[in-house]
């Protein structure tokens, strides 16, 4: 099993891009950033191209990383995310798609996760359609070159573009919500990228 | 800002998502095979040496950088 290693084929320069933000915003819907993470964000600038949504969206989140810390991070993650139906949202693709916890959706994507050669990690207390887990295994995906690009597309049309953006959106209206919204204006000028990018390469 | 701070940032971004893709999530998930038996890439490997598994063409390439990835 991978552990924080991910070993890939040779890929494109855009692929790496696509996939170190599906590998970001997992992480960041995983837990709060710690500091490290913080940093590094940071570092990328808060420089924005007006009109531009996913450059101005890179330079929210710097600037919401620049002026957060752990604990409010970590409040505001628990008051967004933790508790089945006590969080402010609940980023589960199943109660998106099936109103319910642990349903349908998640076994479609459990299928899924098999042909693909992903598995959920022993020490993940989250099911594999937490958004965070979505994510990463979107990460995968783009990297891997036994996934051609119709298959690719699929997966992102049956298992994240049908839910996660109305997921961003709730995380932008959450009354709870601060950094997250910063989080949520990069996942959903991302999707929005990527749906284009789906679009223009068929 | 100008075109040459402009440059430096995007490219700071792409510095950084590349970074995000080569040390991975792996917190809720992780590949069993396909990427995982499969050799390791350099971060900075060029476009033009890069095999993919679909279509790769100019102009989706212009658009994420027209895009400021």
């Amino acid at each position: 099993m991978l552990e924080n290693t991910v070993e890939t084929p040779r890929d494109t320069d855009v692929d790496m891009l696509r996939a170190g933000t599906w590998t970001l915003l997992g992480r960041l819907l995983m837990a709060p950033p710690d500091r490290e993470l913080r940093e590094r964000m940071i570092a990328i600038g808060s420089e924005t191209r007006h009109g531009d949504a996913i450059s101005e969206a890179w330079g929210r989140l710097a600037e919401a990383a620049r002026t957060a810390d752990d604990t409010r991070l970590a409040e505001e993650y628990q008051t967004l995310f933790i508790g089945v139906g006590s969080g402010e949202v609940t980023p589960y693709s199943s109660w998106y798609l099936d109103e319910s916890i642990a349903s349908r959706p998640l076994v479609l994507l459990r299928d899924e996760l098999v042909r693909l050669g992903i598995e959920r990690r022993a020490d993940s207390s989250e099911t594999e359609d937490h958004a965070g887990a979505v994510c990463e295994i979107m990460g995968f995906v783009v990297l891997d070159e036994d996934v051609d690009f119709d298959w690719q597309k699929e997966i992102f049309e049956r298992h994240v573009d049908n839910w996660m953006g109305r997921l961003f959106e709730d995380i932008d209206k959450a009354p709870g919500a601060d950094f997250y919204r910063a989080v949520a204006a990069l996942g959903s000028a991302f999707l929005t990228l990527e749906r284009r990018f789906y679009a223009m390469s068929a | 800002m100008n075109s040459k701070e402009d440059a430096v940032g995007i490219e700071s971004r792409r510095k950084f998502m590349k970074s995000m893709a080569l040390t991975g999530g792996g917190v809720a998930v992780a590949a069993t095979m396909g990427q995982a038996s499969a050799a390791p890439v350099e971060a900075e490997a060029p476009v033009e040496a890069a095999a993919t598994g679909y279509h790769e063409t100019q102009h989706i390439r212009d658009y994420y950088n027209k895009a400021q990835f």
